[in-house]
């Protein structure tokens, strides 16, 4: 009787398992029913197991290739469908494709200017591309020797920031006035071609992902110096988010994929953790305190701070493969907190953004 | 053997269990065990031309008919569920978010988040009445009908927008705690209104309909309180949380907190099925929760029967639910219809 009780009890521990495991891979909660409120009280400040909800999409179906970055402004989401040449705005409200800019050839970085209301469009072609933002009429173009690539925009000076240039010579953070469209004499040649970068706006710093040199550059835009961190064993450095608050930078690794954390104030490398493979886009969560990398494997990476100098991956959300880049803008109209996530067309199915509902 | 019986029905207990939830498929063919689906998928109506967001669903005396706001359209669309087909698109709209028939006055009453407005339709001919304007920044959400009082409900910004359907003017204002008003429901046997307020700590205002006396009842931390239904005769209300998703039992006696249960996440929309007992919480991440109320305190999950991903709203009928699914690149928006087995 007893190894018959034990055996009953094997069976029980074993399905047990099963259906919490089963449970989780079918994204379902973990905590089961529960009726009573003490019981789901725990439950409500159990840590959250899926920091990512998928819970919405907007087809793009006209959208062919590769898609890359993304900007918001005005409750919409502007997404530079590179291989498709065009620019799509996503009324982020009604769940839907609103306009679509054509005549762009290569669309890479998109920036909104709300000052200007303005949106600012870099093709890898060379040229930067400023449309009126209410119409999308085109006002006007500036020349980028080599492509214009990322664009960031800094609200306090007014300023486009863009990424350009493909070598040692014309590698540069070149600045454009939002207001009067004219190209600044502001510029900063690095050496090669920059990739991801990211502003201060608590002081006087750009960080720059250069992965030809494999460094990082750091331009103080006060004293025009440009100090250089040499990257030791990671290669390929494409995205990057910056926590002003605690003095760190956040850098996508694709060889080998990591995520690569540093400290501002020094320098140092502070930690490094496997991440997503072929990541284009990474941003930080300043009120969870998380990072969100999404990589073209078929994956987001959800990492949580514990304190700056300790992370611990949270969790590994399966998307779609070569759905690389995303977009986040913290909280929205309605506190709603949301990621989006570009899924290139595939095999018969349309291109779509994503939308995952952020969870405490 | 008493103990066998015991851990051997223990055993079944997590089989059946595990059996629930070891796919979605599966939890609709086998929840509970060897009982159909509380919830059984008859038809799916589809409406081509819809595109974008879907919002809210109207009540109607014929549970045949299906009216939802298309937000993401512009527009309302009239459907009839036994002819399977679209009858009738409401165009010209602003991001209409709630829509409202009242029977009596045979009219159509659609919220318009975009200019913060509401507009009044002949339900018989489908002509514009009229246009009622609450203010640019309201954001008309959802909306409601009063039977006794004859009066039809706005959720805006700040409180409970009240519109006379016969003369169409607006006549009066509840005041709420600040913020947008999102799902409420109205007491028949009382006075007293019951709205969600996320944006005010995440409160239900209890507003009462003939003094304007408000009152604010806490949720113990959960937030992003949207959807809401009402149990009447079991003094209970039921409130959908999206952080963390979870159905919470308030007793509207006192406004403590009886029951809370995990559900699916990113609910629009919540219903009380009063014959059958069970809450109906439709949410974005992709199925329905269904819960059963054992009794007014106690409640289990019994099924998660799949939709899509984005199926967030949708309306009960006493034997029909019906949800609107997005279009996607393939397939048109669509009106999922389904049954409720006895």
């Amino acid at each position: 009787m007893k190894r018959f009780l034990a055996a009953v009890l094997g069976v029980f521990v074993i399905v047990s398992s099963a259906s919490l495991a089963a449970a989780q891979q079918s994204g379902e909660k973990t905590s089961l029913a529960k009726s009573g409120a003490k019981e789901g009280k725990e439950s409500a400040t159990t840590p959250a197991q899926r920091p990512l909800v998928l819970s919405g999409s907007v087809p793009m179906d006209d959208v062919k290739g590769r898609i890359d970055h993304f900007a918001s402004g005005k409750g919409q989401v502007f997404i530079s469908a590179l291989g498709n040449n065009t620019v799509e705005v996503i009324n982020l409200f009604g769940g839907i494709v609103e306009h679509t800019i054509t005549g762009v050839p290569n669309p890479q970085g998109v920036a909104f200017s709300p000052d200007a209301n303005k949106l600012f469009v870099a093709s890898a072609q060379g040229k930067l591309y400023i449309y009126d933002g209410d119409s999308f009429d085109l006002i006007t173009t500036l020349d980028f020797d080599g492509g214009a690539d990322n664009l960031r925009y800094d609200a306090a000076t007014k300023r486009v920031y863009v990424g350009c240039g493909d070598d040692e010579k014309n590698g540069a953070i070149a600045a454009v006035d939002a207001m009067t469209n004219q190209r600044l004499d502001e510029e900063y040649k690095i050496g090669g071609e920059p990739e991801s970068f990211q502003l201060e706006s608590s002081g006087p710093n750009i960080y720059v992902n250069i992965p030809d040199l494999k460094q990082i550059a750091v331009i103080n835009r006060e004293t025009k110096k440009i100090t250089r961190w040499p990257l030791t064993g990671l290669r390929k450095n494409f995205p990057m988010a910056l926590d002003e608050a605690d003095h760190r930078l956040f850098v996508g690794i694709r060889e080998p994929a990591r995520l690569a954390v540093f400290d501002t104030t020094s320098g140092h490398l502070i930690a490094t953790l496997p991440s997503a493979e072929d990541t284009d886009d990474l941003y930080y969560d300043t009120e969870h305190e998380r990072i969100y990398v999404p990589g073209g494997e078929g994956v987001i990476y959800v990492f949580q701070m514990h304190d700056p100098d300790h992370y611990r991956l949270l969790a590994k959300i399966p998307t779609v493969l070569g759905a690389r880049t995303a977009g986040y803008f913290g909280r929205q109209k309605k506190g709603t907190h949301r990621f989006f996530l570009a899924v290139p067309a595939r095999g018969g199915q349309s291109a779509e953004m994503r939308i995952y509902t952020i969870q405490e | 053997m008493k103990k066998f019986i015991a851990v051997g029905s223990c055993t079944l207990a997590t089989l059946s269990l595990f059996m629930m939830r070891s796919s979605k498929k599966e939890v609709s063919a086998h929840a509970p065990l060897g009982a159909p689906a509380p919830l059984q998928l008859i038809q799916r109506i589809p409406m081509p031309g819809v595109y974008g967001r879907i919002d809210h669903f109207s009540p109607h005396p014929n549970s045949d008919i299906v009216i939802f706001a298309a937000l993401g359209n512009d527009s309302v669309e009239i459907v009839n569920a036994f002819k399977g087909k679209l009858v009738r698109s409401l165009k010209g709209l602003d991001e209409p978010q709630g829509v409202l028939y009242v029977p009596g006055f045979d009219k159509i009453f659609a919220a318009n988040a975009g200019n913060g407005t509401v507009k009044v339709f002949d339900a018989k001919t489908y002509a514009p009445r009229k246009t009622i304007s609450l203010g640019e920044k309201s954001d008309t959400d959802n909306l409601r009908y009063d039977e006794a009082s004859k009066r039809v409900f706005v959720g805006i910004v700040g409180g409970i927008a009240i519109i006379d359907p016969a003369t169409e003017a607006h006549v009066g204002n509840l005041k709420g705690s600040g913020g947008h008003s999102e799902s409420f429901q109205l007491e028949k046997k009382g006075s007293r209104l019951f709205v969600n307020v996320p944006e005010d700590g995440n409160v239900v205002n209890v507003i009462d309909r003939k003094t304007g006396e408000l009152t604010k009842w806490e949720l113990n931390g959960a937030k992003g309180n949207f959807a809401m239904a009402l149990s009447e005769n079991d003094h209970r209300l039921f409130v959908a949380t999206r952080r963390p998703p979870l159905l919470i039992v308030l007793d509207t006696d006192d406004g403590r907190e009886v029951a809370r249960v995990p559900v699916v996440g990113e609910c629009d929309d919540v219903y009380f099925d009063a014959k059958r007992r069970r809450v109906y919480s439709i949410g974005a991440e992709g199925f329905i929760s269904v819960l059963q109320q054992n009794d007014p305190n106690h409640y289990s999950l019994i099924a998660n029967v799949p939709t899509a991903v984005g199926v967030r709203t949708g309306i009960f009928f006493e034997d029909d639910l019906y949800v609107g699914v997005p279009a996607t690149g393939l397939e048109p928006a669509q009106i999922w219809n389904y049954g409720v087995p006895e």
